[in-house]
């Protein structure tokens, strides 16, 4: 590095050892402490760690974020790939329903989450009166499939990933394949989806990344995390026991292992991505 | 099987009013014939050559392949094959996958597609590198197995755009003598569209010469070197190009121009001389030399032997035989 571009980094490592390390170091220890937050923290060696163990409520969160993550993450990856390959051809309007497919991604996760919390409401919403009278927010099933549908509207980012991958195939090589009589569908398996691969790989990978974390907002406004904890997941698990509970010591152990989870998931997919030689 | 053009006429829409990219074009590719059009680029010859793939409509005008209308025929039932100058290769298919994507896209039985393979690939001397990936190929190799992929469905036409623009000199030779062989040896009609007048010559039993849209003259190689049609034709075909000259500069009547391939002329005050010039410079070539020669402010090329090329900045008379000098009107048309 030049001397010049050092000084420019500084700024930035500064605020990333501020806010990020000093902080994630700062819950390495705690998450071996007993802290309330009033009190100092006091050292509980591998309490936290037992609790977590035993503990029903960090289970069943972890089990309704994988469900989340189960539904979400294909459901979101598919969307984004279809869309980009409907609206990758330029012709007239088309610029006018990319904004539209991104503009879910620009208004505010709360925005969002209250708007939803209109849709799905059981006596006026319209999504709820449309299918039906189910409850989406007193039925746990019900609940733990309308949260995650609801992020797969917000695929602004992959949707532009995926459509510059789709543009970067070159034309010749649609041509050549139709002139020896390939279908559009052979195209797309053959050529269409193992060219984009890689990226659908990477977005897959950023995709399970996010949607651990994501669903916070509307499991605060729109379930408040219910009905009878169906919609818990970690992240939200996480922020009450810190601060609806004070367990301080206990949530950063949490965090942790919501690190560790996040890191062994993504370091499974990353070897079944080379293994299959998508990256 | 015959491939022929009526009347095909193309016009693309732009922001400064349509563009006419093929004007109204008359074509007939025999069968078995090798068929080169060549021409600079923006004349419309690769155009044509997607009209006949399908893969672009024609405004007006009838494609046929064979006794059969075409026109309204999708690319996927035209049954022909197109090489594509980028060769179209798809990189994540190994070399047998890319061969057979037809065959597969087809839903041929498996066995018919291995023994396919088989052939082209001994056919064309692609034996061993069935499993690897197009990037692993050499650019000779690359070409190999996209004129392999063409071949393989056993097409009515083949098509290329271009096909050696992408080797080097020395390759784009080689390979241009293989792809004449294996013409003549699978006898299948191809059009051929190139702007390098070379590969035109060497390559072609005829070659349609096209510029703007239009095809200027379609003749055989020596017909075409011999008797242009206009001086288009005469300043295109040929390296260095015919001198075209004012008629009047060399007191060949008053108006249009004569036009004298550079070896026709010959260099020296001997003797009755038609013109005296100028040698501007010398341009060596190997086994021969261009003289660049300024007669009547015309400058005119001429082909000297080696050792007998004149001194740059020197006076020299210009002779050349009656029976060499093309006529041209004052359309650019040759006069008979």
């Amino acid at each position: 590095m030049t001397s010049a571009s050092a000084r420019l980094a500084w700024p930035y490592l500064l605020g990333l050892g501020l806010l990020v390390f000093v902080p994630a170091t700062a819950a390495v220890v705690l998450a071996f402490t007993d802290f309330t937050g009033i009190q100092a923290p006091t050292f509980s060696g591998t309490d936290n760690l037992r609790r977590l163990l035993e503990d029903e409520a960090f289970w069943r969160a972890l089990g309704n974020s994988v469900i989340y993550v189960v539904i979400a993450v294909p459901l979101r990856l598919v969307a984004a790939v279809a869309v980009a390959l409907v609206l990758h051809r330029r012709s007239f309007g088309t610029g006018s329903v990319r904004a539209v497919a991104f503009a879910p991604s620009i208004v505010p996760d709360a925005a969002w989450a209250l708007l939803w919390l209109w849709l799905l409401n059981p006596l006026y919403g319209p999504l709820a009166l449309a299918v039906g009278g189910v409850d989406f927010l007193t039925d746990p099933r019900a609940a733990r499939i309308a949260i995650p549908v609801m992020s797969a509207f917000q695929i602004g980012e992959a949707f532009v990933i995926a459509l510059a991958a789709r543009s970067a195939i070159p034309r010749y090589l649609y041509e050549s394949a139709t002139i020896e009589g390939a279908s559009p569908g052979f195209q797309l398996r053959r050529i269409t989806l193992p060219l984009m691969a890689p990226v659908i790989a990477i977005l897959a990978l950023r995709d399970v990344i996010v949607a651990l974390q994501v669903n916070f907002v509307p499991a605060l406004i729109v379930t408040e995390g219910g009905p009878r904890y169906a919609t818990t997941y970690l992240p939200l698990y996480i922020y009450r026991t810190a601060f609806r509970y004070f367990r301080f010591g206990y949530a950063s152990a949490l965090s942790i292992a919501l690190f560790v989870i996040t890191a062994l998931v993504i370091f499974t997919q990353y070897r079944l991505a080379k293994r299959w030689r998508l990256l | 099987m015959s491939v022929t053009l009526e009347g095909v006429h193309k016009e693309y829409p732009t922001s400064g009013g349509p563009v006419v990219a093929l004007d109204r074009v008359d074509l007939a590719a025999a069968d078995g014939e090798l068929v080169v059009v060549v021409g600079p680029s923006g004349s419309g010859k690769t155009t044509m050559l997607r009209c006949i793939a399908g893969l672009e409509e024609p405004d007006e005008g009838r494609i046929s392949i064979g006794k059969k209308d075409v026109t309204d025929v999708s690319a996927g039932e035209r049954d022909v094959a197109m090489v594509f100058q980028e060769h179209a290769l798809f990189p994540h298919l190994t070399v047998a996958d890319n061969i057979t994507f037809g065959l597969q896209a087809r839903k041929e039985p498996g066995p018919v597609i291995a023994e396919k393979l088989d052939n082209v690939s001994d056919l064309l001397g692609l034996e061993g590198t069935a499993s690897r990936k197009p990037a692993e190929l050499s650019g000779g190799e690359r070409q190999r197995v996209a004129l392999a992929r063409a071949i393989v469905r056993e097409p009515t036409a083949f098509l290329m755009d271009e096909p050696l623009s992408d080797l080097d000199a020395e390759l784009r030779a080689y390979m241009r003598a293989e792809i004449h062989a294996l013409q003549r040896r699978l006898g299948t009609t191809t059009v051929y569209v190139t702007h390098d007048q070379i590969e035109a010559m060497t390559l072609g039993d005829k070659v349609a010469v096209m510029r703007r849209g239009r095809i200027e003259q379609v003749a055989t190689p020596s017909d075409l070197y011999d008797r242009p049609a206009n001086t288009f034709v005469a300043r295109f075909i040929g390296s260095p190009p015919m001198n075209v000259v004012s008629a009047a500069a060399f007191g060949f009547g008053v108006t249009g121009s004569i036009g004298i391939r550079p070896e026709h002329i010959t260099l020296g005050s001997s003797g009755s001389t038609r013109a005296s010039g100028r040698v501007t410079h010398v341009e060596m070539i190997g086994h021969e030399s261009i003289a660049h020669v300024i007669v009547n402010d015309e400058v005119v090329l001429v082909r000297v032997p080696r050792n007998d090329a004149p001194q740059p900045h020197s006076e020299t008379g210009v002779h050349f035989a009656d029976s060499n000098v093309h006529r041209f009107g004052g359309d650019g048309q040759a006069l008979s």
